[in-house]
């Protein structure tokens, strides 16, 4: 097995957000492809996350240009109990889900 | 004609005749008369037509479009049934009357009309309100909430004219894609996570998502 460097899991993570995005707004959206993307970054993240390089592997993600890059890596990072830099910038993010994430995670809290 | 059923303790069959010439020693069912027949028949067919009544009432009473008043009240029984609702300043700056409110780039089918009206089905509702080229009906709750999985609200509600807005079909068909997503590290999907919020937490946040749809496909329109 070829083994990755962070960097280019980081690359990969954030092609894979831009294309799920492309996929729900493409003339003719496609949630299911979207959502095998989603899965496609969730199982990078959890590799990541085993080896306690979740917050390196998304942190500098947030950031990003791209409204729906920013919004993946905290949503990811907020489901796995990293509310302290996710929920900034879900709070700010330009994605209805956002909401809903926010929403569960207080729900969660309460 | 013989009857078999013999009285209590007796080994003789009695006729219906011995039933006539001696009632007393009858205890067993006796031949109704022609008039009584036709008094139970009466009494049937009258049931029958009450029945009728009511049921060709009720059908043509869930028909008819609701009144401004009876579609509050419907809306506030329904906002009752629902639990307390979990985030009131969700809906703060979300305006719900009939006047479109400032800035909006969309307007509602009460808008449009200027009637607020209820259709038992979309079919009805469609038929009635037509086509218009380049656009589709959009439901700012979706006719999905109606179904037992999700939040059960009414049909009627669901097809009511401040519940469904003209947007242009790509914008639609992205809000209904985004509705079937969900986000990384989150097994459930918007649509699912809004089944189980009530009408208004709905309402308003399908506002919200039309007002972003149409802002981003504003923004590649002026591109």
């Amino acid at each position: 097995m070829t083994s990755t460097t962070i960097d280019e899991d980081r690359s990969e993570v954030r092609r894979l957000l831009l294309e799920g995005e492309r996929q729900l707004r493409s003339g003719d959206p496609d949630a299911t492809a979207a959502n095998q993307l989603t899965a496609e970054v969730e199982t990078i993240a959890e590799r990541r996350d085993a080896q306690n390089q979740l917050l390196d592997l998304l942190s500098p993600l947030l950031t990003d240009d791209a409204d729906s890059v920013r919004f993946g890596a905290a949503s990811f990072l907020l489901s796995r109990g990293h509310a302290e830099v996710a929920v900034p910038v879900l709070e700010k993010v330009n994605d209805p889900r956002a909401m809903m994430v926010l929403d569960i995670w207080r729900s969660r809290q309460s | 004609m013989r009857i078999d059923r013999p009285r209590d303790g007796a080994d003789e069959p009695v006729t219906p005749s011995s039933q006539d010439q001696s009632p007393e020693l009858w205890d067993g069912p006796r031949r109704i008369t022609p008039e009584e027949r036709r008094a139970e028949f009466d009494a049937l067919q009258k049931l029958a037509d009450e029945e009728e009544a009511k049921y060709a009432k009720q059908k043509a009473e869930s028909e008819r479009p609701l009144t401004r008043t009876e579609h509050r009240e419907r809306l506030r029984d329904l906002n009752d049934r629902d639990q307390a609702d979990p985030e009131p300043a969700i809906r703060e700056g979300v305006a719900k009357t009939d006047e479109k409110p400032e800035g909006r780039q969309w307007q509602t089918i009460e808008e449009e009309i200027g009637e607020l009206k209820s259709w038992s089905s979309y079919k009805s509702a469609r038929n009635e309100l037509g086509t218009v080229e380049g656009t589709e009906i959009h439901h700012i709750v979706e006719q999905s909430q109606g179904e037992p999985k999700r939040a059960q609200f009414d049909v009627a509600r669901i097809n009511t004219s401040d519940n469904m807005t003209r947007l242009p079909k790509d914008v639609h068909t992205n809000i209904s894609a985004l509705y079937s997503s969900r986000p990384p590290g989150f097994e459930v999907k918007v649509r699912d996570w809004l089944g189980g919020k009530d009408w208004d937490f709905q309402y308003d946040y399908g506002c919200r998502v039309i007002d972003n749809e149409m802002r981003r496909h504003d923004d590649v329109d002026n591109d």
